[in-house]
């Protein structure tokens, strides 16, 4: 391995197929197709090579997709860690026992509320993620997560998530910030009071479950990780986004981009070419002198470096800054 | 202060049960309770420790690996404070470990 820059998360779009219309989704579900298996496998070699350690499987839905198994088996010979992100649509004992037998590292179920009603704002397909948390927890499996995008309406929900996850004995849950939707919206971004709120219940929690953060939700990291003791401990490379410097994505035509949010696709040889040589990779490297308002007047400033996929979509351009969010305004 | 000691400090941190609650004490109290099981910090040395912990912070990629060669750059140089808590931190083996108050942190990519 001798490459300038070495990578450590690479997310693939398996498929654009889904049976599912979530309100929150922000991918462009057209035309229903899958990545070439082939390109899927070069990409995985390719990752290996730069060091990446952990390789996400999204979609769509990746059940739609028609090489899971084979592709999560070639990936975990490879890779450290290989996860598979799914709704819970055409889950079953079988497809539980494939993926353990593929080596999967762990899998992820989207559930944005603990009721059908909460759920179906933002998300949909309750019944589909209730159903595949039973058969996991009916067959003892240890490594699920349940994935929950914090917004605005389902917040007060949150405790009741963490108490559905110790019932059906979900060993971890994981709080991901909210994206722009497909249309570039960001309506039902929670507010400052609503991300502290939560920060307090997840620092005040001692029960069986592990809450984990996403770390570009870079806003709630710089509350959990601001101690009385040591000041802001929210530093470094985890303290927020990582797109294009950390983490790298394939989608579904084979193309380069920073992030599965930031959609900007590109062709490149290889992926030192794309690193070396893409004008957004460039200016990504550089977006910690462009923040914007409300950022560059938030206290937290120093200890928060939010999803760039806001700016982008909502701004068109790479900077810092989320003008939905008002943590500054303390 | 011997790296001896700043390694029992660190040590201390990392083993207290509860680092969530000890994160969220006043330097003071968080001496008290260090010291209530035997030890003898002073408050200038565990806010001393903090220094290093913020070093450790900034190299320590999402799987808990650090980067040595960052470390003495972010800690402003080899003869820093930070530098020295850092290098103890990470010689010992407790490493990012302390750093992490809080959730656990996760790179997801979804």
């Amino acid at each position: 391995m001798n490459h300038r820059y070495n990578m450590e998360g690479m997310n693939i779009e398996l498929t654009t197929c889904c049976p599912l219309h979530c309100p929150q989704c922000y991918c462009t579900l057209e035309g229903g197709k899958h990545i070439d298996l082939e390109i899927a496998k070069a990409k995985i070699d390719e990752a290996a090579e730069h060091g990446v350690y952990l390789v996400q499987l999204s979609g769509g839905e990746t059940l739609c997709y028609p090489h899971l198994f084979e592709l999560v088996s070639y990936a975990s010979d490879k890779i450290n860690t290989v996860n598979v992100a799914l709704s819970g649509w055409h889950f079953n004992q079988e497809v539980l026992k494939q993926l353990i037998d593929s080596n999967v590292g762990g899998i992820y179920v989207s559930l944005n509320g603990s009721t059908n009603v909460i759920n179906s704002v933002t998300r949909d397909g309750y019944e589909y993620a209730i159903n595949a948390l039973r058969i996991m927890k009916e067959a003892g499996y240890k490594n699920s997560f349940l994935n929950w995008v914090m917004h605005s309406n389902n917040c007060d929900d949150f405790e009741n998530i963490v108490r559905l996850a110790e019932d059906y004995s979900v060993p971890n849950v994981v709080v991901l910030v909210f994206k722009p939707d497909s249309s570039h919206q960001l309506l039902s971004f929670p507010s400052g009071e609503q991300i502290r709120r939560i920060a307090q219940y997840i620092k005040a929690y001692r029960g069986s479950v592990k809450i984990m953060v996403e770390t570009c939700f870079s806003q709630l990291m710089a509350i959990l990780k601001d101690t009385k003791l040591f000041g802001n401990l929210n530093l470094g490379p985890t303290k927020g986004c990582r797109a294009g410097i950390y983490n790298y994505s394939i989608n579904v035509d084979g193309r380069y981009s920073p992030c599965r949010h930031l959609d900007y696709y590109e062709d490149y040889e290889s992926l030192d070419a794309y690193l070396e040589e893409s004008d957004i990779i460039r200016q990504i490297r550089n977006v910690e002198t462009h923040k914007e308002e409300p950022c560059v007047s938030c206290g937290l400033s120093d200890y928060c470096k939010p999803c760039l996929a806001v700016n982008s979509k909502l701004e068109n351009k790479i900077s810092i800054g989320n003008s939905a969010c008002d943590l500054w305004n303390r | 202060m011997t790296e001896e000691r700043a390694k029992k400090i660190l040590e201390a941190i990392e083993a207290y049960d509860d680092k969530e609650a000890l994160y969220a004490m006043s330097p003071e109290d968080a001496t008290a309770e260090l010291n209530a099981t035997g030890n003898n910090f002073t408050v200038e040395e565990i806010t001393e420790a903090g220094e290093g912990l913020k070093a450790v912070a900034q190299v320590t990629s999402a799987n808990g690996e650090i980067d040595l060669a960052a470390l003495e750059q972010v800690s402003g140089g080899a003869n820093s404070k930070s530098a020295f808590w850092g290098g103890v931190a990470v010689g010992s083996g407790i490493g990012a470990g302390v750093c992490f108050a809080g959730a656990a942190i996760c790179a997801c990519l979804w």
